[in-house]
């Protein structure tokens, strides 16, 4: 699956995000999910918050249908903007509302989190950085998220792969070996 | 927390930015932030720490201050969360939130700006008493990292 938050003004995003499945469609069923088309609300609610472990967490029948594609997705492809430390507040309650218990991950009887998305072989970000430098200081906590955080969903031999400022070129390169 | 926060530090002028406020949604930066923004020295972030980083409406606020460059004027920032995970699982796959407390943030404060990361760990699994001693230990945490 392929999740885009396409916030720039220039429509990099969207550039990106046309050009990833051109050459995953080889080996992979591509299923977009665009954020800001979509209209997903950018932000957890409180009462999905009282919910997210009573076993009964979706309350938005949007985030039911994305929460399915996670479970099944193969791969997940993250094509974003990293502004300043992190993705997109968008891209970000997204995966709060999404990566659910029971669904992405499970907890143990001492509460320690493990992976339940065995389908999941790669997870890969393409991003642009606004500001490379606050980067540098700060870390990129972007990259941070989605490659070691999320790893804790995914089994344990996952790929991953990020790339930054990418052109076509290296696009094609990079997600035709997935 | 919150509550517990605001008595620890009574005795500076205070003011408080809730983005849920008993709503079911949170709201947005707003121009009452850009004025407290400018008038405060210190700023106390408080949360639950989501997927090693802060939620994503107050990553949305403090991204928001920063285009504004409304950090200029901020001496410190201090971030007293919880994490459900423990610290070992923290250094290795987490710390986003740390990071940008530590060395991201004061770097677009004012010179010679710091923060401060007040953390709880493990907090589904301890029990009640180590909940309590932390917020026993705010006063005193919040009033180092203030000074």
């Amino acid at each position: 699956m392929l999740v885009m938050a396409p916030t720039s003004p220039d429509g990099r995003e969207l550039h990106h995000a046309q050009t990833a499945p051109l050459s995953l469609r080889h080996n992979f069923i591509v299923e977009t999910i665009d954020l800001m088309a979509e209209n997903v609300t950018p932000a957890m609610s409180r009462t999905e918050r009282l919910r997210y472990q009573s076993g009964d967490p979706v309350v938005d029948p949007a985030i039911g249908v994305h929460t399915e594609l996670v479970a099944r997705a193969d791969a997940m492809v993250f094509v974003f903007p990293t502004r300043w430390w992190t993705p997109p507040p968008v891209l970000k309650a997204w995966i709060e509302r999404v990566f659910l218990p029971d669904v992405a991950f499970v907890l143990d009887d001492r509460h320690r989190v493990r992976p339940n998305l065995r389908q999941l072989r790669a997870v890969v970000g393409i991003t642009t950085h606004s500001h490379p430098e606050v980067i540098a200081g700060g870390g990129d906590g972007a990259r941070r998220m989605l490659l070691r955080t999320m790893r804790l969903n995914a089994p344990r031999r996952v790929r991953t792969d990020w790339l930054v400022d990418p052109d076509d070129s290296a696009i094609a390169r990079r997600m035709s070996r997935l | 927390m919150r509550d517990e926060i605001m008595s620890a530090i009574s005795s500076h002028e205070t003011q408080l930015v809730d983005l849920y406020g008993g709503r079911d949604l949170p709201r947005s930066f707003e121009q009452h932030d850009v004025d407290a923004m400018r008038w405060a020295e210190a700023v106390v972030l408080t949360y639950p720490t989501y997927w090693s980083s802060f939620p994503a409406p107050l990553s949305a606020w403090i991204e928001d201050g920063l285009d504004s460059e409304l950090w200029r004027g901020i001496h410190r920032v201090v971030a007293v969360t919880t994490h459900g995970s423990s610290r070992l699982v923290n250094m290795l796959s987490g710390g986003i939130d740390r990071r940008i407390v530590h060395r991201g943030l004061p770097r677009l404060m004012a010179p010679g700006a710091h923060g401060r990361f007040i953390t709880l760990y493990s907090m589904d699994a301890i029990g009640d008493d180590e909940r309590r001693r932390f917020l026993a230990s705010l006063p005193l945490s919040l009033g180092e990292a203030l000074g």
